[in-house]
């Protein structure tokens, strides 16, 4: 009978873990150590940076096992977002490669959330929107990285969790800004090398909490 | 409320005696095995609700063009007689219309292979500007209230329409277009036999064609150069625009050689309106091909009996097959749903 209760409890543990539990997703944006402040920017040496727009997918695998329900899309305007996710779990940057090679899917990762090139199939697993500010001089950056061919790279790891009923997920866009403005490159608007370059760049600035 | 129950009635009679779960695909036992795995599996309604969504215009922006108005299952799902490209708002597109058959043995799409896959191919032309011109917040719009949409969604997914389903369904639909009762499909199966022109037309192209478009699809499915001088109004480098690489300029997919008879013009920018101005490009006498490796020596009536071979291609079954057509009972519910 002991023995019984065991496995039940047991069966018990495991379903629970295996069914997932809704964890809250937190995204603090920031620039250095400062939160990112949308109306007044913030400031970069003589510059001030605005960002208007922030939006990019993670995504989290079990066992190394993910389906399109494990994508959420996190920004600005929407920087808290509950998913249901089986513990324990890998966190990665963008959209999972086999599910970005397999098409269209619902939830975060319908077209209608504008995160989907049409004209180059394959999802945009970031978009970042702003302008630098400097005396008079103002320059526009747009950077929609993702697409298809990055299908072949490898998954961009965030972090791990065993257990936690939230956690937050800190985008520090510093080393993103600074590439950009050390390589002069202000728009990337499709796949290919000065993607890559810059997604590595952004991966350094996320981190969870 | 006698409107909508008629048009309940309606659609329970229509359902109830039209169709069946699985839809059968045909294709002949010398086709090789599809890529697509969806091909074997496709569910009838499905593949009716992707045919209403290919039909209706009122997806694009001017709410004036389909799908179909540049596929037409008339021309083998191309635009006949059209250079390039007709969109919303008579906007010019920069390449011919490729045909849609066999699409279940490809893996890219587009002259450029610009998408990599069937499903999410559909949302290029619904958003480009010289094409459907729609945004997504449109085309949802719409799916969500038109009332045959919302119920063929719930019988088809059991869910509410959205943007997913839909290019799901668009899939589906263009997937059952299955090319493969020409007379050269007959004639491997032995109920119809090649005319000597014809045979000695099959022997011209296994020598100098094959290699890009083999039999049974006529078509690698990859991506060549045809040869043609860039057009300095389109400026179109083909699969260069989607790679960056510099081997890729000028390089488009090498389309199927069936049912050229409903295709014309040819190339990816509808350059030449017969087939006889094709041949001539690949011919030595043609200056501008002199280096190529593309040039076919084929000699005039060589080439007479080429085009008899690739006649042998065309599929009129295909062309008038009524369930590639539009979705007439359609028009009996919209004018139930007008009247309520």
């Amino acid at each position: 009978m002991f023995h019984f209760a065991l496995k039940v409890l047991a069966f018990i543990l495991i379903s629970t873990r295996l069914i997932g539990q809704e964890i809250d997703y937190q995204l603090r944006a920031s620039f250095h150590d400062q939160t990112i402040d949308t109306v007044h920017g913030n400031p970069f040496g003589e510059s001030i940076i605005f960002v208007n727009e922030l939006k990019f997918y993670i995504y989290t695998t079990h066992n190394g096992q993910t389906n399109p329900d494990c994508a959420l899309l996190l920004s600005l305007k929407n920087p808290k977002q509950t998913m249901s996710t089986v513990r324990p779990f890998q966190i990665f940057f963008g959209v999972d490669s086999l599910l970005n090679y397999k098409g269209i899917h619902e939830g975060a990762l319908d077209p209608i959330n504008n995160m989907y090139w049409t004209w180059q199939t394959g999802y945009i697993h970031c978009k970042l929107e702003g302008y630098i500010l400097n005396h008079t001089t103002k320059q526009n950056f747009e950077y929609h990285i993702g697409g298809f061919p990055l299908k072949d790279k490898r998954p961009l790891w965030i972090g791990q969790k065993s257990d936690c009923k939230s956690l937050e997920l800190n985008f520090d866009l510093h080393p993103a800004i600074e590439w950009a403005l050390e390589n002069k490159v202000f728009n990337i608007m499709s796949p290919g090398k000065i993607s890559d370059e810059m997604v590595r760049v952004l991966e350094k600035g996320i981190k969870i909490i | 409320m006698r409107s909508a129950l008629t048009l309940s009635f309606l659609l329970l009679v229509i359902w109830s005696f039209k169709y069946t779960d699985t839809y059968k695909s045909n294709f002949p036992q010398h086709f090789p095995n599809p890529k697509s795995e969806r091909i074997t599996n496709l569910d009838s309604l499905e593949v009716e609700l992707g045919r209403i969504l290919f039909f209706d215009a009122q997806f694009s922006a001017d709410q004036l063009v389909s799908c179909a108005s540049c596929h037409s299952p008339y021309h083998s799902f191309a635009h006949v007689d059209h250079r390039l490209s007709h969109g919303a708002f008579d906007s010019i597109g920069r390449r011919n219309v490729p045909a849609l058959f066999n699409l279940a043995w490809q893996e890219v799409f587009m002259h450029d292979g610009a998408a990599h896959n069937l499903q999410a191919q559909s949302l290029a032309p619904l958003t480009s500007i010289t094409e459907m011109a729609a945004t997504l917040d449109q085309v949802q719009g719409i799916l969500k209230t038109d009332l045959l949409y919302r119920d063929l969604f719930q019988k088809v997914f059991g869910t509410e329409p959205s943007i997913p389903r839909a290019l799901e369904a668009l899939e589906a639909f263009q997937l059952s277009l299955i090319s493969a009762e020409s007379k050269y499909d007959k004639m491997l199966i032995g109920i119809e036999t090649f005319s000597d022109q014809e045979l000695h037309g099959l022997e011209v192209f296994s020598e100098n064609c094959a290699s890009c478009h083999p039999p049974p699809l006529f078509s690698t499915y990859g991506f060549a150069s045809n040869g043609l001088p860039i057009d300095s109004n389109i400026f179109d480098l083909g699969r260069y625009e989607q790679t960056g690489n510099n081997s890729d300029s000028m390089q488009f997919k090498v389309p199927s050689l069936r049912n050229l008879k409903y295709t014309n013009p040819y190339m990816h920018d509808g350059r030449f309106n017969n087939l006889r101005q094709v041949l001539n490009h690949y011919s030595p006498r043609n200056g501008i091909m002199d280096k190529s490796p593309l040039v076919i020596p084929i000699s005039e009536d060589d080439k007479s009996d080429l085009i008899a071979f690739l006649k042998t291609l065309n599929d009129s079954n295909f062309i008038f097959n009524p369930s590639h057509q539009f979705p007439k009972w359609t028009l009996t519910i919209n004018t139930i749903q007008n009247e309520n």
